[in-house]
């Protein structure tokens, strides 16, 4: 009994548990209002539409837990969406497609994290400027949407399963398998040290410059992944549809209970998060709110969510003996 | 075998040497006391021993081979390990990661030993005795468990030459001795050990020999048992030796209360202490606060400002609560800070306009600041140029003559003279002078005994506290005034309980 | 010991150099040079007139912009552009709606609704612990949604004519929109220069400490720079509106990212504490002049968006290198 109260505890006070009470909230308010909810199949079409916020969201966190931000990720979506179908569309083997999208997306990540963690340039600047970079290069390659997927690699997407399991959940689990690996190498503790207070670790012997520049390279890459199921999703190349995921993600990484000041916080929390935000997006506000007041409410609930989590993170870290 | 040698080691910060020559060597299997006051170079000597500090000039050797600390990476590497004055903890890690942090076990070549980490762990944690800390958060660990933490931290890493930078402060007895023996065990083992401390018990405790810095200079290198205590100090505040004895002459009486009290404290405790404060301080007194590093005296000035907390205290007669420095400012309060980087100048902005802030901004008075820089001697042909391009003397007058054009009823100043050239200290103190002559009341902190005297030993009426713990230990008045006095008393003589 | 000529000529060569303005200016040369050399007629009069009112708008942005990041607390300003759009379509509807004296009214209104957000901006960067950058950048798609909402999709009236011939020349090469801009830089100068918060604004972003020390009201100074730039930026919109002809959702939202790169180009420093009004103005020829060449030698717009990435980059890494790690 009493492990179970001190495991309870322990969830409860958690950074994760305020996006995964939040997550559950929202699952059951829409159960409610939306009929059909719970049906298998529209869970399924629901993951689909959510897996690239999801993957946006774990990079974003990761580049947050460094101590910084990555407002780029919406246009590597883009960027990526767009090599994607361009080479698709000539010929390319989707398998060497797929491969050179990602790539473009790692290609970003490592310009970001060469400019910040070795020229030391201030991240939410710099990745704002590479937003622009990775948005243009989408534009130039292909200035108006146009462009399609080959059905078999959208239907793979959203009708596929793999050990019963439907393709977006498998590539979730990965990328969250990937990041529990991560946290078991020295890099994982690294990280959450250079995020908490980059001189201190490195006085404590850590190379902080190169845990940047990884830490920028995964959530780029995060963006890729997330940028490829985007694509299966919308069946096509468009060069701006990506942008608006950068503010959900970043609403997805603060609910999720990870510290906009490094250091603090998992990737799980971001799931919970990034659920929570399409949650409200897809279905609540789409089945209450009149469509132009839609924008509106989404921001506003990202700023409530945003506020909220970052002075009930004020409380506790005084409650923990953090500095403030 | 000679474990370290430093030759002529340099560094300076912007126009502040601080350190300016240093060299020392020690053998492996020697416990090297460095001793010094606030200021003398220690620490940073330590740092630039860890590679996180880049030296202007000196040579370095690690048994015999040429050694270059290009980065605490590179350090720990040649197993130069040096602990951290404002420790290198992070209250977002277990205990383990934070012990191991600079060599986190491997398995696999790839992942974290997780096992390892923890046997380690306990076994860096038992030697210092403070195993029960393992589960905890660190940021809910007392000071002395921190710093024994940093210490078992550096220890974990199994050094060639450990520096130990002033952890014995936060620490009881039993957890001095527990160091003293466990360093004694490593520089046995081969280790050479430099302790930075302050405390002279300890030098004859812990340590077989002993360097003494001043002003960024090693002065002399002794066996611990070759001076006393009076000769170590003398050494380390550059004092003849024959005029280090306690003087005991009768307190002079303060004169009989005609003049008004301007800030009084009773029951005052100080944020971060445990004591309660009494303080009357009148119009136009001078009082000096002397003391080690981090006894309360600083802390005491900045809470009167209400920086932090909202302070109780009486102000011009009436009991006030001071929330902020708003409050302060318009109930005529000025403090002056000995870090004009962070809280004096505004850097890049003009002197005129660093002069006049207060006084056109805040209280809306019209001031003659050409006329003000011009009788405060600030060297600048032309007052529009940003206040870096002055001298760090010129730009600490510019901000005393900031508060002098408000005529404060009280002056808080917190080691004001700290880094400037000596002709720039006499003129400050003859601006304090004037400022209580014509009614000001002074409250000066500052770690420069030497000052502290030249301010108050020929003022009427002045006098100088000393601080231990938060609490006012000794005050001195009129002829007791003496750096030797003040170091006498600053300097705890039996260990803490 | 007389000086050689030469000598004189370096010393002076010096100073000018290290005047502030030296290297704004110098681009300035050297991208109208370029723009002389690849097109005809490209120093006239009239061109130079449609430069300088093109420029007109993205110094709007910088000023409000540069406001911002003089506050120090790492202030920026992400919602420039999105207030902007605002401005461009809800102050023509309320200057038709609101009688005789719309115009002025309309833009009055419009200024007040971008103080507001600007208010809002503020007041969740002090009190909801949120840094200046994601708050802005929350209340970009705040703005956007409630133009949106506000519009419903379909923003109605007409632009009123006065403010449609604002783009057109006075005399080449001023125009209204040229004089206006001037007028308002002038005004925010004089803000700047003679009041006690505007005076207090730099010394607030310089030396955050400092200031508070001093007891400079840091609250007030700092939500008054946020309001400030968002009634510019909503000013701003509006003038878009008159000078595009028309006006729809997000058409402003380049103008963010041109206001940081401007500033940071004309000498603000994102540390706060140091800039000026006249320096933004500089940084937004110098990026419209850039943008103007690569539109005239007719590059796709993904090639200019992907300039002016590099452009900031490059900014940034020359001007806005952080501490060391190793002192």
């Amino acid at each position: 009994m009493r492990g179970l109260a001190t495991a309870t505890g322990g969830l409860l006070r958690s950074s994760s548990f305020p996006g995964f009470a939040m997550m559950l909230l929202l699952i059951g308010v829409n159960a409610v209002i939306t009929t059909g909810f719970l049906r298998l199949s529209s869970l399924v079409s629901l993951l689909n539409l959510i897996t690239p916020l999801v993957c946006l969201s774990m990079g974003l966190g990761i580049a947050v837990l460094s101590g910084g931000l990555d407002i780029s990720i919406g246009a590597v979506v883009c960027l990526v969406n767009v090599v994607l179908v361009t080479l698709s569309g000539q010929g390319t083997p989707l398998a060497y497609a797929v491969l050179a999208a990602v790539g473009a997306a790692l290609a970003v990540g490592a310009l970001n994290g060469i400019v910040i963690g070795y020229l030391r340039v201030n991240a939410l600047l710099v990745t704002f400027a590479t937003q622009s970079v990775a948005g243009g290069l989408a534009l130039w390659i292909m200035p108006l949407p146009s462009g399609q997927l080959s059905p078999g690699f959208v239907e793979g997407y959203s009708s596929g399963t793999f050990l019963a399991l439907p393709v977006a959940l498998l590539v979730v689990l990965a990328l969250l398998g990937g990041w529990g690996v991560l946290r078991l190498t020295p890099y994982g503790t690294y990280l959450l040290a250079v995020g908490r207070d980059e001189q201190k670790a490195y006085v404590s012997g850590i190379d902080t410059r190169r845990v940047l520049l990884v830490s920028y390279v995964l959530s780029a890459l995060c963006a890729g992944i997330g940028g490829v199921t985007f694509s299966a999703n919308i069946g096509g190349g468009d060069p701006l549809a990506g942008l608006s995921m950068t503010l959900n993600a970043l609403a997805a990484v603060v609910i999720g209970g990870i510290s906009l000041s490094g250091g603090r916080g998992g990737v799980l929390g971001c799931i919970f998060g990034a659920v929570f935000f399409a949650l409200i997006t897809e279905t609540v506000l789409g089945a209450s709110v009149a469509a132009f007041y839609q924008d509106l409410a989404a921001a506003l609930i990202i700023l409530a969510g945003v506020l909220g989590m970052n002075l009930l993170q004020r409380a506790t870290a005084i409650a923990d003996g953090y500095r403030t | 075998m000679i474990a370290l040698q430093c030759k002529h080691v340099r560094k300076r910060f912007g126009a502040v040497a601080a350190v300016d020559d240093a060299s020392l060597t020690v053998n492996a299997g020697e416990i090297r006391g460095i001793l010094g006051g606030n200021g003398s170079g220690k620490s940073t000597l330590a740092k630039i021993l860890a590679g996180s500090v880049r030296p202007d000039g000196g040579e370095f050797e690690l048994e015999g081979e040429a050694f270059r600390p290009a980065s605490p990476r590179d350090s720990h590497g040649r197993r130069v390990i040096a602990t951290s004055q404002e420790l290198s903890l992070f209250d977002n890690l277990s205990v383990e990661d934070n012990l191991l942090l600079s060599a986190l076990p491997r398995k696999g070549g790839l992942f974290v030993d997780r096992e390892a980490l923890r046997k380690e762990a306990i076994l860096a944690l038992r030697c210092l005795g403070i195993e029960e800390v393992l589960d905890r958060k660190v940021g809910t660990l007392s000071p002395d468990q921190k710093y024994l933490l940093e210490a078992a931290k550096a220890l974990a890493q199994d050094p060639r030459v450990l520096v130990i930078d002033e952890i014995t402060s936060a620490l009881y007895r039993e957890q001095t001795e527990k160091v003293r023996r466990v360093l004694r065990v490593r520089a046995d083992s081969g280790c050479a050990v430099l302790f930075i401390t302050h405390r002279l018990p300890e030098i004859q405790e812990i340590c077989d020999s002993v360097t003494i810095m001043r002003n960024g200079r090693t002065v002399g290198t002794f066996g611990s048992c070759e001076k006393n205590e009076n000769e170590l100090l003398a050494a380390m505040s550059g004092v003849d030796v024959a005029e280090l004895v306690r003087v005991r002459t009768p307190l002079s009486q303060p004169a009989p209360g005609t003049r008004s009290e301007v800030v009084g404290l009773s029951g005052y405790v100080i944020p971060g202490f445990k004591e309660r404060v009494e303080l009357s301080v009148s119009e136009g007194e001078i009082v000096g606060v002397a003391g080690l590093q981090g006894q309360g005296q600083s802390a005491l000035v900045r809470s009167l400002l209400g920086v932090k907390r909202p302070a109780r205290y009486r102000l011009l007669g009436t009991d006030r609560t001071i929330a902020s420095p708003q409050d302060a400012v318009r109930c005529g309060v000025a403090f002056l800070s000995g870090d004009r980087e962070q809280e004096g100048i505004f850097r890049a902005r003009s002197i005129l306009e660093n002069v006049g802030v207060v006084a056109e901004l805040v209280q809306r008075k019209r001031v003659d600041k050409l006329a003000m820089l011009g009788k405060y001697n600030v060297k600048s042909d032309r007052a529009t140029r940003p206040i870096v391009t002055l001298s760090g003397g010129n730009q600490q007058k510019v901000v005393i003559s900031r508060w002098i054009s408000i005529e404060p009823r009280l002056l808080l100043a917190d080691d004001p003279t700290k880094g400037i050239d000596v002709g720039s200290r006499r003129e400050i103190r003859r601006y304090l002078h004037e400022l209580a002559r014509a009614g000001t009341a002074v409250i000066l902190v500052s770690s420069d005994d030497e000052e502290l005297v030249e301010l108050t030993k020929a003022f009427d009426p002045a006098r100088v506290v000393v601080m231990y713990d938060g609490q006012i230990v000794h005050t001195l008045r009129g002829g007791d005034i003496s750096t030797e006095n003040i170091a006498l008393h600053a300097i705890p003589r039996k260990a803490r309980p | 010991m007389s000086e050689t000529p030469t000598s004189k000529g370096w010393r002076a060569a010096r100073t000018v150099a290290a005047n502030r303005y030296f290297v704004p200016l110098l681009l300035i040369v050297v991208f109208f040079g370029l723009g002389q050399l690849l097109i005809r007629g490209y120093g006239s009069l009239p061109n130079v007139g449609s430069i300088l009112a093109a420029a007109s708008l993205v110094t709007l942005a910088t000023v409000a912009q540069v406001l911002v990041v003089l506050s120090g607390g790492d202030g920026i300003d992400l919602s420039v552009g999105a207030v902007m759009s605002m401005g461009a379509l809800l102050g023509p509807m309320m200057a038709t709606s609101l009688g005789p004296a719309g115009l002025v009214l309309g833009a009055a209104a419009v200024m007040a609704l971008g103080s507001g957000f600007g208010l809002l901006s503020a007041l969740g960067i002090r009190f909801g612990n949120t840094p200046p950058l994601i708050m802005t950048l929350i209340m970009a798609s705040v703005v956007d949604g409630f133009t949106l909402a506000t519009t419903q999709g379909q923003p109605s009236g007409t632009i009123p004519g006065a403010l449609l011939s604002i783009g057109r020349p006075i005399v080449p090469p001023l125009s209204w929109i040229l004089v206006l801009t001037l007028a308002l830089m002038a005004g925010v100068g004089l803000l700047l220069s003679r009041t006690r918060i505007g005076r207090g604004l730099f010394l607030v972003g310089s030396n955050r400490r400092a200031a508070r020390l001093c007891g400079l009201p840091i609250g007030v100074t700092v939500a008054s720079a946020y309001m400030a730039s968002g009634a510019i930026s909503a000013f701003a919109g509006y003038l878009l509106a008159g000078y595009s002809g028309g006006a729809m959702l997000k058409m402003a939202s380049g103008y963010t990212l041109l206001s940081v790169a401007a500033a940071v180009i004309g000498g603000t420093k994102l540390s706060g504490g140091e800039g000026t009004i006249f320096g933004g103005f500089l940084g937004a020829v110098i990026l419209t002049v850039l943008a103007n060449l690569l539109l005239a030698v007719n590059l796709p717009s993904g090639v200019r968006v992907f300039v002016q990435g590099v452009v900031l980059l490059l900014v940034l890494v020359a001007y806005s290198r952080g501490t060391r790690l190793r002192a």
